[in-house]
């Protein structure tokens, strides 16, 4: 049992890690220096010593972070306090911690320690952070916390009575015999394994990613590095730069460059989706342990996340083209979140049907059935709203294409225009919002079809909007506010959005179930 | 006291004739706060037609647009106030305003946070104030009433609070 009544250091191993991070900092001062005393002897000898004083900072500085880094538990508290001069004292009520993650970075990783992250939900961002620990230490610290929540948040709600008035520090015998029997029932009542990825997943996961988004990082990446090649092959290779430059290789470019141009973009970018996604999801497992979800995932970078599952507020499903002839989905799962936090979601890939439907029951019970109100979108109001959009761009080029009798470019424009406007049509038609006894659900898109799932009870607010424009029409948006983020789908027939949003605002009204 | 059960489908629905008018120095305060950042803009104007004296057409566009853009936007704020109002029903409040981006967004009680009543400078010379509800719900969910007689808020808030206190 750990002993967390006096304040604790971190491991010694987080002085490497700090002095790592000055060492990334310190490399542009050295940088410096030498440009420094290089350039005048007259004040380089100053910028010297300057950065001489600051090099030694940083190589003490680790040290005195890891001094005075402290962190223990006192009152139902969790307190962490750092710093010299400036002093940092952080509290969080044990009660009040939603979630408990375990980090580890490259770094971390070779030094062989983890961070341990407190997040909590108020209107009020506070987060806390202990960046080195060791990782046994680490994870009993976390079990620990779990554990003493539970036990605060049973005597606050005392209709779980388990005999349970010794509330203080574990001093006596018989409350810690108590203690382990409920650890011991929670390991044992429920660990159940939901969903894990091998090899092979994952690398289905790679193929079927969205491809254009890491091939548009691979041309930054390449953009970026252009320059630099260039310079290089320029000094080596003089007489062959003189020929080249992209005029003549725009005039001489013919079909067949394109489309091997396009060949290699498209590869490269399914080889760096297969490499971030097995960067992410390495060793990927979802396990439902008692009343809390546990995510482990990543390869450099490794996370352990942990959800209760009460503070799941929405879910969501992600599909396209390629996932949708595997079977697969990706979920996104939503926390209550204090505002500023940039942990939004966790991502669940390669969820087939049975994982989904695991998945909604476990988080949210009930399980969808009998279909009660569905209201779908006016897809020509989203043609409509694309068209002028579009048209504001396409148009303008159609003129000039006149202006300069290229007739022939008229052609592809408006084709662009027709697609993108068809696109949207389609878009409108597969959205819909289908409402039930229990749950708001969204269904949005035609391509990358989208499957938004809120409890209704968990809503914070409803909202209706519309542009003056709309009010002709008698048409609405809706927006459905939730502590996980708002959700929203456009152009519905204002009466029908009416009695919806009557409906799920009524049932919040009388349910007095906790929304977290 | 009563304690009748309450069914999801007999709670009536927001009728549109509800909703319950801010005072009429609000609408004031609004023409009179849009003039007042205009004023500084026609500065610019009397500017171009002093020193830019070679192309006399400028400050005409420049004062011909000062013009259109302050009538468009006293109209805006004009008819926004018939749109703005709000509904305290038992168990809930729904707030609407907007008149070329309309707005209706409704929060029951049991799912507020806390409330808050702020006002600044401009809002104390008119005698004005507003009312901040916060949800859990981020900053889109929440509900900023402005433009409420003093009296009128602290009212609300008490009346809010008291509903929260009976949830919590």
């Amino acid at each position: 049992m750990l002993d967390l009544t006096t304040p604790q250091r971190q491991s010694k191993k987080i002085i490497f890690f700090y002095l790592f991070k000055s060492f990334k900092g310190l490399f542009l001062y050295v940088l410096f220096a030498l440009i420094g005393s290089g350039s005048s002897s007259q004040y380089g000898s100053y910028i010297t010593m300057f950065i001489i004083f600051i090099a030694v900072m940083s190589l003490v500085s680790p040290i005195i972070r890891y001094i005075y880094f402290t962190f223990h538990i006192e009152d139902n508290e969790l307190i962490i306090q750092k710093g010299l001069l400036q002093k940092e004292r952080k509290a969080i009520p044990l009660e009040r911690i939603q979630s408990i993650n375990i980090n580890q970075n490259i770094i971390q990783r070779i030094l062989g320690i983890v961070s341990l992250e407190v997040e909590t939900a108020g209107s009020k961002a506070k987060e806390l952070e202990i960046p080195g620990l060791d990782k046994i230490f680490a994870s009993q610290f976390k079990e620990l916390l779990q554990e003493r929540k539970e036990e605060i948040t049973e005597e606050i709600n005392p209709v779980e009575v388990e005999e349970t008035t010794a509330s203080d520090v574990s001093q006596d015998t018989a409350h810690e015999s108590l203690q382990k029997a409920t650890a011991q029932k929670r390991t044992a009542v429920s660990e159940t394994i939901i969903l894990k990825l091998g090899f092979l997943d994952i690398l289905k996961v790679g193929i079927t990613q969205n491809h254009l988004k890491s091939g548009g990082l691979a041309i930054g990446v390449a953009a970026g590095g252009w320059y630099q090649i260039n310079e290089i092959l320029q000094e080596l290779l003089p007489d062959l730069f003189k020929e080249f430059s992209w005029q003549n290789i725009i005039s001489s470019a013919s079909v067949g460059i394109a489309v091997s141009f396009l060949i290699l973009f498209l590869f490269f970018s399914v080889i760096i989706s297969i490499v971030l996604a097995f960067n992410k999801y390495w060793d990927f497992s979802m396990v439902r342990k008692g009343d809390d979800l546990e995510l482990k995932m990543g390869l450099f970078n490794k996370k352990e996340i942990k959800i209760p599952l009460s503070k799941v507020q929405v879910l969501e499903f992600h599909s396209n083209p390629l996932r949708k002839l595997l079977g697969f989905q990706t979920a996104y799962i939503y926390q209550a979140q204090s505002t500023d936090s940039k942990l939004g979601s966790v991502s669940v890939p390669a969820c087939k049907k049975e994982h989904r439907v695991l998945l909604q029951n476990l988080i949210f019970e009930e399980s969808i059935d009998a279909t009660e109100q569905e209201l779908h979108c006016n897809p020509y109001s989203y043609a409509r709203l694309r068209f002028y959009i579009t048209s504001t761009v396409i148009f303008p080029m159609i003129a000039v294409a006149y202006y300069f009798e290229q007739y022939v470019a008229i052609v592809p424009l408006v084709i662009v225009l027709l697609l993108l406007v068809f696109a949207a049509y389609m878009y409108g038609k597969h959205s819909k919002v289908i409402k039930d006894d229990d749950f708001v659900v969204f269904q949005k898109g035609w391509i990358f079809p989208q499957t938004i799932v809120s409890p209704v009870f968990k809503t914070q607010a409803v909202e209706k909007w519309r542009s003056v424009f709309l009010k002709r029409r008698r048409e609405a948006h809706f927006k459905l506010h939730t502590a996980g983020g708002t959700r929203g789908l456009r152009y519905f027939k204002e009466n029908e959005l009416n009695t919806l949003l009557n409906s799920v605002n009524n049932q919040v009204i009388v349910n007095d179930k906790k929304w977290m | 006291m009563t304690n009748d059960t309450i069914l999801a489908a007999d709670l009536p629905n927001i009728e549109v004739t509800d909703f319950r008018k801010h005072p009429k120095r609000f609408l004031n305060k609004k023409l009179i706060a849009k003039i007042l950042v205009f004023i500084p803009l026609l500065a610019g104007v009397v500017v171009a037609y002093f020193v830019v004296t070679e192309y006399p057409w400028l400050w005409k566009v420049a004062g011909g647009l000062w013009v259109v853009l302050l009538i468009l936007s006293v109209f805006i704020s004009y008819k926004e106030y018939f749109v703005r109002g709000y509904i305290l029903r038992e168990k809930d409040i729904t707030y609407r305003k907007g008149w070329l981006f309309h707005s209706q967004i409704t929060v029951p009680f049991n799912r507020i946070q806390h409330t808050e009543i702020n006002h600044g400078p401009i809002d104390r010379l008119f005698k004005l104030c507003q009312l901040d509800i916060f949800t859990a719900g981020g900053s889109s969910s929440d509900l900023s009433i402005s433009g409420l007689d003093p009296k009128e808020a602290a009212k609300l808030k008490e009346y809010i609070s008291g509903k929260l206190s009976a949830h919590a």
